[in-house]
């Protein structure tokens, strides 16, 4: 990729932005999702490009090369179950806040084209797919799905059809993806997601179930989408000649793109508000609310519920990043009421908690999410208890992207300083033969969750894939 | 991730203003070459600073570490094999995103570091303006090193004269080459500083007495001794972590003096103990709070892990740490310049691509296999790295190793604690001892044993005055001692044992304490510093199998020779000097006459100085007396005069013994150790007795003690010791009695000796 940006004088900046990821310099999903808007805005500004196509392979190109350089190291399964699927661990589970503002801002750019384009021919576009897009030279469209599953992948991102909006065609695309990676070992299961009521209505948890049976459905699902999107193609192609005009002046464009990249950004920076406005909505009087880390979605959610409410807290002090003590901090600072307890104590103080409450690093289709290590221990806690589970989170945190593989994981394996300390006289400091594990992340499954308090709305967890389709084009789920 | 956001926002704002044109970029010197051998086998064909560590290039680490610290543009000052750093340069990744302006300057005349910063100096390269980091030695760190920068900007603003910030690190393994430091804490200032080999170990610290006279240091409370890892605390030292921040005047004070070579032997000491010059050195300790970082979680602090690779020691236990993840970020499945890894449970990395595993093989984290790495069945890989394309046969095992890239090894081999270098070939049935470096291009036959601790390289071994003339050809019986070694159909030359070379070097005043040989061998990968005397045994074999190249001192390194290590136990007692000190001591102190508290304290400092506890010096304090005693001219007078003694001197001997009983018996271990004495032992514990140096109760335990029996006393006193027992016992039989009978007559009797 990177030869391939060479001449591109952004390519400076992509690269010093995948080098300040990759050291870390840059974390928290939503400076991440910043800074790539700024980027991708960087890049928008200065492009030369005649066509939608040019600016949005351009966009998409910026997108692959960060998800690709930074999370791999992140989002690497380590405790799966079964040692088939150890071997097998999914390499690409990215779902990085910049993948996700990557495709938010080509579905806004696309959405404002494709507002343009129909100005410009004063007639609504037969597709709901841009006729700018759908004409790459060859005939690698017709390469049926027969083909293999690695070719049918590769061509399936570009292919603009009406295919039906709904969770199993989520499904499929993710699942011909894995199929592509594996090539071969195919155990075609008919029916099963093959129908969309079947998939939707399982919900996460049953895609867990059959994925770590080792099932994969996308023969099937090719072979079910395969004959409407060569049907659209014909009628693509015949509109192709008179859009082909307009996209030429695409360039003209630019300030419009820029400012659809302003939008994202102000949407980003006001999430922790708008995600707040609810608050008094959720959070009752004389409840006591019971949250750990520090995220600052459930900062700001507790700050604007105590302008109406009054309510205690009690943070876990989340060892060994100790997030938790600022926590408390801030919100004894703010006046409320504050309990600081270690996360030892989890148990013992749930019975007296009404409500559980944390923040998500990044949330998947299937209504799981990963978040601060300990929230898994929470949400188990909280299910014993019976106390509901509330997730406040942003929607540029939600990611395409099914966890197939894990019902339980620890991701991103920290250094082991914090938790053994440094000034002993093993290597690096700690004790000598003492291994140490140290995971920063948790995932906790769909069944969890009682609810996503978002900007967009409250939604439980088995309408989160309704809202990413919602906010991101089909054909991006690929980068 | 939500935290660290305030820190990111700080960091953003920085970079901006570095990016500013007012300040001038950071600048950073890396000594590519080591100035010493300890790796030499393994490269022979290039700079130690691209051996492989984790797959990546040592110079790799360290310009990743110095591009995370704000560092903008890098000298690498290079010795041998200028040109492969230079390709290396210009094709890593740094320079290529531009990262880092790296200037790779080439030298052939500098043979240590004082001679490089000369040349630094000389190619007038530096801004003289803001201080440059220093990098010895290949670093691995996750550490932000321009908060040390920062630092030291601070402490030079309040004082002048500060010229360098060493920095310190806390915790970490025990080295053979630790400093002691006299460190001035609350003005991180650096007092005194001094080499501290762990072998032979040093019984005494010197610190310059004009650090105490005039004046007398008002803050002399607040000094500290800072000093490496020890065996006795788990609690780590203090270490030197070979990152210096030094202002433009170091290379200038090495071009002044051109007697420096070594930066901390000569310039450190040299700089401190000079009182001309009047400058500073601090010091820096590496996660200590500052400002800044105050308050904030530890996860937002950055990390702190620094280390160097010294020698193939520190390099086998920095591998360790980094599938540890102690230098997080910096592991191998988030790097950017290595392939892609998988990290499985249990610090298990294995590349994404080509990775050919058996279904039986076995691995125990922590572990690393590069690409296109074919695993037979039956393979045991326990914490180890594998370069890429290496094959590794059945049943074969492989612990603690580090394989660079494209090693073939056959099968049933057993490989423990080496390092392996490129294109090494290793038959069937090979056995690789632990500490056996093993250099680029050797080919090992099938079904032999190499030695432990051996070093083969490709080419025979040069010492530094080796003549190129006479060194082609082979002797015939050399070869087939060769052939015999390494196996049949073998490609490679055994180098003498590594501590043994450069032998006449040691005679020099000016030698360095770390490169004595029984420092240097402890430098070694796979020795074990905790138990010294374990490797006995196999250190024999080395030195038979190392007498292979002629002429070469080998074979005067016989079997082996560890008194040193005997310095290392706590109880070994002092040395020889000791006994000579002391007696002559007190004989200076009976004949001049001195006071009982002065000829103590005399006394007492030796027994300080030397570590020998009081045990010994009552044994000596009593010999040296009982010595005095006469033998001859009937009890009377042999009683007269040792209670004369005792009465005198019996002060010396009951300051070194618990209790009095102690004394009696080492006079009756005296006695028995010189037979001439042995006939007036009662005669001389009555004079103990008299003398008033026992007293009853004492002579009674004295006489139920099991030792005094002669129980735990060699077989040869034994019998000695009972005859005694049997005299001495007749004694305090009759003062019980005396005693017992009318404590008047005690009294008066004491009345009289006095």
């Amino acid at each position: 990729m990177a030869a391939d940006l060479k001449p591109d004088p952004n390519a400076r900046l992509v690269d010093a932005l995948v080098v300040r990821l990759r050291r870390r310099q840059i974390v928290g999903s939503r400076n991440v999702a910043l800074a790539t808007a700024a980027l991708v805005q960087n890049v928008v500004r200065s492009a030369k490009f005649a066509t939608i196509d040019e600016l949005l392979a351009m966009i998409r190109a910026i997108g692959r090369r960060l998800v690709d350089a930074n999370p791999k190291g992140e989002y690497q399964a380590v405790w799966v179950r079964s040692r088939a699927l150890e071997s097998a661990s999914p390499s690409r589970l990215e779902k990085l806040a910049a993948g996700n503002i990557v495709r938010r801002i080509i579905r806004l750019i696309r959405e404002e084209y494709r507002a343009a384009a129909a100005a410009h021919m004063s007639q609504p576009p037969s597709v709901p797919g841009t006729p700018g897009i759908s004409t790459p030279p060859g005939g690698s469209y017709f390469t049926g799905p027969g083909s293999g599953p690695g070719s049918a992948s590769a061509s399936m991102p570009s292919t603009p059809i009406a295919r039906q909006a709904s969770l199993s065609n989520f499904v499929a695309m993710r699942h011909s993806r894995v199929q592509g990676e594996r090539s071969g070992n195919v155990s075609v299961v008919p029916a099963q997601g093959g129908t969309p009521g079947t998939a939707s209505s399982t919900g996460g948890s049953g895609l867990d179930g059959r994925a770590s049976n080792g099932l994969d459905f996308s023969a099937s699902t090719n072979a079910l989408f395969a004959p409407p999107r060569v049907v659209t193609l014909m009628a693509a192609d015949q509109e192709a000649a008179s859009a082909a005009e307009f996209a030429r002046t695409a360039g003209k464009l630019k300030p419009v793109l820029i400012q659809a990249i302003d939008e994202v950004v102000n949407e980003l920076e006001t999430t922790h508000e708008d995600v707040a406005r609810g608050a008094k909505e959720h959070i009752h009087s004389s409840e006591v609310i019971l949250t750990l880390g520090h995220s600052r979605t459930v900062e700001a959610f507790l700050k604007a519920a105590f302008r109406d409410r009054k309510f205690t807290v009690i943070v876990l002090e989340s060892a060994p990043s100790y997030l938790g003590q600022h926590m408390a901090a801030n919100l004894a600072h703010h006046g409320i009421p504050t309990l600081l307890v270690p996360d030892s104590s989890l148990h013992a103080v749930m019975p007296r908690v009404t409500k559980v409450l944390f923040g998500a690093h990044s949330v998947s289709a299937n209504g799981g999410l990963f978040a601060l290590a300990g929230s898994l221990a929470c949400a188990l806690a909280a299910r014993t208890h019976a106390k509901p589970v509330v997730v406040t989170t942003g929607q540029f945190k939600f990611a395409p992207v099914w966890n197939l593989y894990h019902e339980f994981d620890a991701l991103d394996f920290q250094g082991p300083g914090p938790v053994i300390g440094y000034d002993h006289d093993g290597g690096g400091g700690g004790y000598e033969g003492v291994e140490v594990t140290d995971p920063h992340y948790d995932y906790i499954r769909p069944e969890l969750i009682n609810l996503y308090a978002t900007n967009v709305g409250d939604h439980p967890p088995s309408y989160i894939y309704r809202i990413i389709k919602e906010a991101y084009d089909d054909e991006d789920i690929e980068l | 991730m939500p935290p660290k956001k305030q820190a990111s926002k700080a960091e953003t704002k920085q970079q901006k203003g570095g990016d500013n044109v007012d300040e001038a970029p950071l600048q950073a010197v890396v000594l590519a070459d080591s100035y010493n051998r300890r790796f030499e086998v393994l490269c022979l064909d290039q700079p130690r600073i691209l051996l492989p560590l984790c797959g990546v290039p040592l110079l790799a680490w360290t310009l990743e570490c110095l591009s995370a610290s704000k560092v903008k543009q890098v000298f690498i000052f290079c010795g041998v094999h200028a040109d492969k750093i230079r390709d290396f340069v210009a094709e890593s990744p740094f320079q290529k995103q531009g990262l880092l302006d790296i200037q790779c300057l080439s030298s052939t005349t500098a043979y240590t570091a004082g001679d490089a910063l000369r040349e630094l100096d000389a190619m007038q390269v530096l801004n003289a303006e803001n201080p440059f980091i220093l990098v010895h030695n290949p670093i691995v760190s996750n550490y932000d090193i321009s908060q040390m920068v920062d630092a030291h900007k601070k402490r030079r603003e309040v004082d002048k004269n500060v010229i360098m910030t060493m920095g310190v690190g806390r915790g970490g393994r025990q080295h053979p080459e630790s400093p002691i430091m006299l460190v001035h804490p609350p003005s991180s200032r650096l007092l005194s500083y001094s080499l501290n080999p762990i072998s032979p170990r040093r019984h005494r610290v010197t610190f310059a007495s004009s650090l105490f006279l005039d004046p007398w240091p008002a803050t002399i409370d607040e000094y500290e001794v800072w000093s490496g890892s020890s065996a006795s605390s788990s609690r780590g030292g203090y270490r030197d972590l070979g990152i210096d921040i030094c202002e433009a005047d170091v290379p200038a004070l090495c071009t002044e003096n051109f007697d420096y070579h070594d930066l901390r032997r000569h310039f450190v000491n040299g700089v401190l103990t000079s009182d001309l010059l009047g400058k500073n050195i601090n010091v820096h300790l590496v996660g200590e709070q500052t400002a800044t970082e105050e308050g904030k979680p530890p996860r937002m602090q950055g990390g702190r892990y620094v280390e160097r690779v010294r020698d193939t020691r520190s390099y086998g236990e920095i591998t360790n740490d980094i599938l540890r993840r102690w230098v997080f970020p910096l592991v191998p499945d988030i790097l950017f310049f290595t392939a892609e890894y998988e990290l499985r449970r249990g610090n298990v990395y294995v590349s994404r691509e080509n990775v050919l595993l058996s279904r039986t093989t076995v691995l125990q984290g922590p572990l690393l296999i590069a690409t296109r790495c074919t695993l037979s069945h039956n393979t045991l890989i326990q914490g180890s790295t594998l370069g890429t394309n290496c094959s590794v046969g059945p049943n074969s095992t492989i612990r603690t190793s580090y394989v660079f890239n494209d090693v073939r090894i056959g099968a049933h081999c057993n490989i423990e604690e080496c390092i392996i270098g490129d294109g090494v070939v290793i038959g069937d049935d090979v056995t690789v001892g632990k500490g056996a470096l093993i250099g680029n291009g050797v080919k090992i036959g099938n079904g032999v044993t190499i030695p432990e601790f051996a070093r083969i390289g490709r080419v025979q071994y040069r010492d530094d005055d080796y003549d190129s003339d006479d060194g082609s050809d082979e002797e015939e019986d050399a070869k087939s001692h060769r052939l015999a070694v390494l196996g049949p159909d073998s490609v490679g030359y055994i180098w003498p044992n590594e501590e043994e070379e450069e032998a006449s070097d040691s005679e020099d005043e000016g030698e360095d304490p770390y490169e004595h040989p029984r420092n240097k061998r402890l430098l070694q990968l796979g020795r074990r510093i905790s138990n010294l005397t374990a490797s006995t045994a196999s250190l024999s074999t080395l030195s038979v199998a190392s007498t292979t190249p002629p002429d070469s001192p080998v074979s005067m390194a016989s079997s082996d020779d560890l008194e040193g290590v005997a310095h290392l136990k706590l109880n070994d007692g002092p040395p020889v000097a000791f006994f000579s000190e002391a007696r002559s001591s007190l004989a200076r102190a009976y004949l001049e006459d001195h006071s009982i508290p002065n000829a103590l304290l005399e006394l007492k400092t030796l027994v300080m100085g030397y570590n020998s506890g009081i045990d010994l010096a009552r044994e000596e304090v009593v010999n040296f007396f009982m010595s005095k005693c006469p033998t001859q001219g009937g009890a009377a007078k042999i009683l007269g005069e040792s209670t004369k003694i005792w009465e005198r001197w019996g002060g010396m001997a009951s300051s070194f013994s618990r209790d009095a009983a102690e004394v009696a018996i080492a006079v009756q271990t005296f006695c028995v150790r010189n037979p001439e004495y042995a006939p007036w032992f009662g005669v001389y514990l009555r004079a103990l007795y008299d003398g008033d140096l026992v007293d009853e109760p004492s002579l009674i335990e004295w006489r139920s003690l099991s030792t005094a029996r002669g129980e735990g006393a060699k077989e040869s006193e034994r019998e000695a010791f009972k005859e005694l027992f049997a005299k001495g016992k007749q004694y305090v039989d009759v003062l019980e009695q005396m005693e017992s009978d009318s404590d008047e007559d005690d009294d008066d009797e004491d009345e009289d000796s006095e």
